[in-house]
């Protein structure tokens, strides 16, 4: 019989207990880690697919709650295009958009010309030309969902598309939308001469001084503008913000809670074992040994909840960015860091947690445990 | 009286005091009294006459209101003294076993190794030698719960011996037997108490057990009585 043998006698005696109290300190865990695995994926799944179409800067509208509700005058372009430094300007409308089979997809509508053209990697037929404003090409991942090919027609804002071209995009949300010619999203969505979003190539994009001075020249210039790079892209994002906010929230309150049913299973358990803490003192265990006991029993349950949490927060993060609702969106950044991360941060939380009951309980005078039988 | 002053002391009792309930009740009365090593000692009395309430200032599971208690001739200043003691010069014995019901018999002797042996192994080849002794190895793997009252007191015996004491407490430890199996568990506590030459200090009700002990002391009232020495068996050469 070792150290570890007795707690964990002890928290298979009552089994249970023990079980209800792993449940508990799971499913707090898997909430944290899928929470906190989305809004790291969000960061992720923006910053990607910007950089994948070779994208140094963007320019939004500043102050918007959702970046889709983004409104720039497309005449902006030739002035962003005049800076010092801007190599390339392209105008992007985007937006969230019904598709068919109930669905919603990112569309996003470019220029004639634009460098983000030159940025698909088709793998089947050919870019959308201008002159046939109702087609356009599928991301590989989005084509096999809706189980399009070449060829076919995709309805997409209620109107229906040709399918000129599919294109195997690297980032998950760049290969989960569809692409069309800006004039026809403007036509469709409404927003005539309007766009989302400029997206800037640079001279050098390394130079972080000319980076700088490109973005105070433009939020200078024109202060409704604001720019971000592709790595803060999700930085004062109101939307962001508050799902984030939301998740950061949700997942305290899940490790808050894990850490209660913790300390409230270990308050009934030593209350039960006084008389057995009594007999291990009357043997001659110190208090600290004691208290390294039930902490240890703490710390056996939460690191058993821990990893039981991670797999099922992984899983539920997995099915979350599965749902049709944010399919391609947003793909569970779950980094070994972040379940470092947690898997610390959950054994600190049960050793204190633990602690306040050993404590407790160790306090009294050995034989006031053992009489009361 | 003179055979004991020879003796070195090992527990020693000064004015010692022990007041329940603000003072209503009085369990010790100023009680003074020395035990010297190898001596076996039975302590009788009526139920509720304080001896219980001694063997625990001896053990100092309890805390007495006044007075001192000396083991060796020094007042262990904290509780974490008396927790080293108990690890390792006191061994005690209950009327109601207190063993670890999730434990079998060996488990629960080892358990009182903790404190005083790191290797897994040391422990439990010290624990098979102590189930031994106690002449349990058959049911060494059994739980409290599936032994008889004299098994389950003859693995509280063979835990109490776990550290090699200088002392043996038992409080009752026949109290819950029968008296053949009370017959077997003396036996077996006085041939500790000989090949180890250790003392034993035991609270009972039974005058034959009482006569076995070289020195008897009755108690009344919280208050020593009687202390005689009769020289009788159980005294370690
Ligand atoms: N925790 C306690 N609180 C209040 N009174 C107590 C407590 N423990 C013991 N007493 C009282 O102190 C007195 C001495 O009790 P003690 O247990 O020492 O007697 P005892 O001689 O061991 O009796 P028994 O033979 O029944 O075991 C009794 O009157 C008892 O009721
Ligand atoms: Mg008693």
């Amino acid at each position: 019989m070792n150290g570890l043998s007795l707690p964990w006698r002890n928290l298979t005696q009552r089994p249970t207990r023990s079980f209800l109290t792993l449940l508990g300190v799971s499913l707090s865990v898997a909430a944290y880690v899928a929470l906190a695995g989305l809004s790291r994926g969000i960061d992720n799944a923006a910053r990607d697919g910007l950089t994948e179409n070779g994208i140094h800067l963007i320019v939004t509208e500043r102050g918007v709650v959702d970046i889709f509700a983004s409104a720039l005058p497309m005449d902006l372009e030739s002035d962003l295009r005049a800076i010092d430094g801007v190599t390339n300007v392209a105008p992007d409308l985007a937006n969230l958009v019904p598709a068919e089979a109930d669905s919603h997809v990112l569309l996003n509508g470019w220029g004639a010309g634009s460098f983000l053209w030159d940025t698909v990697p088709l793998v089947a037929g050919e870019l959308p030309s201008q002159d046939q404003p109702r087609s356009v090409v599928l991301g590989s991942r989005l084509a096999e969902s809706l189980g399009k090919r070449t060829g076919d027609t995709v309805e997409l804002l209620y109107e229906p598309f040709l399918v000129a071209g599919i294109a195997e995009f690297d980032s998950l949300m760049n290969d989960n939308r569809a692409i069309l010619p800006l004039s026809s999203m403007q036509e469709l969505t409404f927003r005539n001469g309007v766009v989302t979003v400029f997206h800037l190539q640079l001279e050098d994009p390394r130079d972080a001084e000319a980076l700088a001075e490109i973005r105070a020249t433009i939020e200078s210039t024109w202060p409704r503008l604001r720019t971000a790079s592709p790595e803060g892209i999700t930085q004062d994002n109101r939307m962001v913000e508050i799902f984030q906010g939301f998740g950061w929230a949700v997942s305290a309150i899940a490790l808050v809670m894990a850490v209660l049913i913790v300390i409230n299973t270990l308050v009934m358990s030593v209350t039960e074992r006084k008389q057995e803490l009594a007999i291990l003192s009357a043997i001659g265990w110190g208090r600290l040994r004691i208290i390294a006991m039930i902490v240890t029993e703490g710390m056996m349950l939460t690191a058993i909840g821990s990893a039981v949490g991670i797999a099922l927060g992984i899983a539920s993060a997995s099915f979350v960015s599965a749902m049709p609702a944010v399919q391609g969106l947003v793909q569970p950044e779950i980094t070994w860091w972040l379940l470092v991360e947690i898997v610390v941060a959950v054994l600190m939380l049960g050793a204190v947690a633990s602690f306040y009951p050993a404590w407790r309980t160790t306090r009294m005078v050995p034989v006031t445990a053992l009489q009361g039988q | 009286m003179t055979a004991r002053a020879e003796v070195p002391a090992v527990v020693d009792l000064d004015r010692v005091r022990k007041e329940y309930d603000g003072g209503r009740i009085v369990a010790l009365d100023d009680v003074t009294l020395r035990f010297g090593q190898g001596e076996s000692v039975a302590i009788i009395g009526r139920s509720g006459s304080g001896k219980s309430s001694m063997l625990n200032a001896m053990a100092g599971l309890d805390r007495p209101t006044r007075g001192r208690v000396l083991i060796d001739g020094r007042e262990p200043p904290s509780a974490a003294h008396w927790t080293r003691l108990r690890q390792s010069s006191m061994g005690l014995v209950f009327q109601s076993f207190l063993l670890l019901p999730t434990l079998t018999a060996r488990e629960n002797v080892e358990v009182a190794m903790f404190p005083r042996i790191r290797s897994v192994a040391a422990r439990r080849a010290r624990a098979d030698e102590l189930i031994a002794e106690v002449g349990l190895t058959d049911r060494a793997h059994h739980r409290p719960g599936e032994l008889s009252g004299g098994e389950r007191q003859r693995v509280a015996i063979a835990r109490s011996l776990a550290n090699d004491p200088r002392v043996l407490l038992a409080d009752e430890p026949t109290g819950n037997l029968d008296s053949r199996t009370s017959a077997h568990v003396l036996e077996l506590l006085m041939d500790l108490h000989k090949t180890r030459g250790m003392a034993l200090i035991l609270v009972t009700h039974d005058p034959a057990v009482a006569e076995r002990c070289h020195r008897q002391i009755r108690m009344v009232d919280g208050r020593v009585v009687e202390d005689r020495v009769h020289g009788g068996e159980g005294r370690a050469a």
